[in-house]
């Protein structure tokens, strides 16, 4: 059963689309990952054009994205002035990323800048949680229990300036470390396709020392508006965003993400975060051996999406 | 006579493609070493004109009829042969060529090609070198050799150097993606003056205008071409969303945010009891 899509302009099988979007929406709701990290390369994979998936996976994130931080909000969970600074940081990342793919897709690069991109944050981000799971795994075999390392106060983060009081998070610091966490991860959105919160969610524990309890709702909460604009530009700058091929992917995400998350409540955490680690760093590897190991073909036709159809 | 670059404006009857074609005719023959004055004519239709691709398009197939109409009348001449050319709207595409730059392969050639046609089928009751001469298909403009030439001559205007090998892997990777399809019995003849000839549209074909030129041989010379047209192009909620997309993108864009929203909200609302 095949369905054609009107921007990326081909044919493609509707049960692939579901099933990848299923299987993306499982993990996501198993980990509590966005998935967009897996979801465009796997576009990519599947013959995608790697602008439109990028494009059009942020127009997804903005579906799981609300529904996640309306279940988060519903438990107060989310320090909205926090969340509105970090937008502001995000605003300008965006609009840069956006701009990013655009200049590299009018001088013929945009491919190999995604993957490179997608090779370097694939690795970091698969590589520390295979460390983290294996060390945890051997703890408990062990029956150590692992002591969480808390650091003084005393960290550059409060010698800047713009200091703001955030109150559901318990803190006064500067405002300017959320500004560029915001805009480093609305910059990778824009490039991407990905929510970031792979990024921030680290970022605000350890870098900002925000309550874990609000760390989930806030950046969901500026996910959600971030990659709305992602979509936006996208679809204003590039045409790359495909409603039909995001609408397909969001019913097969929201349904895994269901399953996903009744699922996860049964299993052991650390041995599924060491296999999708080990998932993570395949796709990587995958990604980038594309670039290193010699094409069949080192001819490849490239209609200009867009122009001239 | 090869039409790249050319574009037929859809209100164009057939009637006046018909006349041109005449005239072309009237201009070629003389060249074409023509063995009687009074030209074989050739009647053709295609089973569809218009290709709508909507939603669920995965590709169409049209088939051309023809008979051929003999002026002369049935004088134990040998069997006709029929070359069929399908040509689809210009377009332009980019060749790339990748090489290594610090062990990562990237693009770092162009080419880009501004009448390339988008779509070329070309099909036959034989292969073409025992239907008539190579020098003879160069100057019809028959064939994936002239397209190469062109190609080849085209790039030289643009300056690169290596336009033989790009335009060879042009047209390989062309032919790969279906959209260049070549045929040597694609076209068949039932009975003596009947025959017919299919070919398949790709999924991701370009909207446009196609022609497809009927040529008809006996003993490698020309007798008489024929032409008909169809016109592929989307329609219904393809249409409507390409077409929003590219010319009213901001409003584009705003209804994807809306629709991704509204689908999360109503996931939040499905598995609220959660």
């Amino acid at each position: 059963m095949d369905i054609y899509l009107p921007i990326a302009e081909q044919s493609i099988n509707i049960l692939l689309l579901l099933g990848m979007g299923g299987i993306v929406g499982f993990l996501s709701g198993m980990f509590g990952v966005g998935g967009g990290f897996l979801m465009t390369p796997m576009l990519i994979f599947s013959g995608i054009p790697p602008a439109v998936a990028v494009a059009t996976e942020a127009n997804q994130i903005v579906a799981s994205s609300v529904s996640g931080s309306i279940a988060q909000w519903r438990r107060n969970n989310v320090d909205v002035k926090m969340g509105l600074v970090l937008l502001f940081g995000g605003v300008f990342g965006a609009i840069i990323g956006v701009r990013l793919i655009k200049l590299f897709r009018e001088i013929g690069q945009v491919d190999l800048v995604i993957s490179l991109c997608y090779v370097i944050f694939l690795g970091i981000i698969g590589g520390l949680m295979l460390l983290e799971s294996i060390q945890t795994i051997r703890k408990t075999s062990t029956g150590q229990i692992g002591s969480m390392r808390k650091s003084g106060h005393h960290s550059w983060i409060h010698g800047l300036p713009f200091k703001t009081r955030f109150h559901r998070s318990k803190l006064y610091i500067s405002a300017i470390p959320p500004v560029i966490i915001g805009a480093f991860v609305g910059l990778l959105a824009g490039v991407m396709g990905v929510g970031g919160g792979f990024i921030m969610v680290p970022a605000m524990i350890y870098l900002l020392r925000m309550p874990t309890s609000v760390v989930i709702g806030t950046s969901l909460f500026q996910i959600v508006f971030v990659t709305g604009l992602v979509t936006i530009l996208h679809a204003t700058q590039n045409q790359t965003v495909d409603a039909v091929l995001a609408l397909l992917l969001m019913i097969g995400g929201v349904i895994g993400a269901q399953i996903g998350a009744r699922t996860g409540t049964f299993l052991r955490g650390e041995q599924l975060r060491a296999l999708l680690a080990i998932l993570v760093l395949i796709v990587c590897i995958n990604l980038g051996l594309n670039l290193v190991i010699k094409p069949d073909d080192i001819y490849s036709l490239a209609v200009s999406i867009g122009n001239g159809r | 006579m090869r039409r790249i670059g050319h574009n037929i404006s859809s209100a164009e009857s057939l009637a006046q493609l018909i006349r041109s074609f005449c005239c072309i005719l009237i201009l070629t023959f003389p060249n074409l070493r023509a063995g009687s004055a009074e030209a074989e004519t050739i009647e053709t239709d295609l089973t569809s004109h218009q290709i709508v691709v909507d939603i669920n398009f995965s590709g169409a197939s049209i088939t051309l009829f023809g008979t051929t109409v003999e002026k002369s009348g049935p004088d134990g001449r040998d069997r006709p042969d029929v070359v069929i050319t399908v040509e689809g709207p210009a377009q332009t595409i980019n060749l790339q060529k990748k090489s290594r730059v610090a062990g990562i392969w990237l693009n770092t050639e162009k080419q880009t090609f501004d009448n390339a046609p988008a779509y070329l089928a070309l099909l036959s009751n034989r292969p073409l070198e025992e239907i008539t001469t190579s020098e003879n298909l160069l100057k019809l403009g028959i064939g994936f050799n002239s397209l190469a030439q062109e190609l080849v001559a085209q790039n030289l205007r643009s300056g690169s150097i290596d336009g033989q090998a790009f335009s060879e892997n042009f047209i390989r990777l062309m032919e790969k993606q279906s959209r260049f399809h070549k045929d040597t019995k694609g076209v068949t003849f039932v009975g003596e003056h009947l025959f017919r000839a299919k070919f398949k549209i790709p999924a991701d074909v370009p909207t446009g205008n196609y022609l497809a030129e009927i040529h008809l041989f006996r003993q490698g010379i020309l007798q008489g071409v024929a032409n008909s047209t169809f016109n592929v192009h989307k329609a219904g909620i393809e249409q409507l969303i390409y077409s929003t997309a590219h010319e009213m993108p901001f409003l584009y864009g705003i209804l994807s945010v809306i629709l991704a929203i509204v689908a999360g909200l109503g996931a939040s609302y499905i598995f609220r009891n959660r």
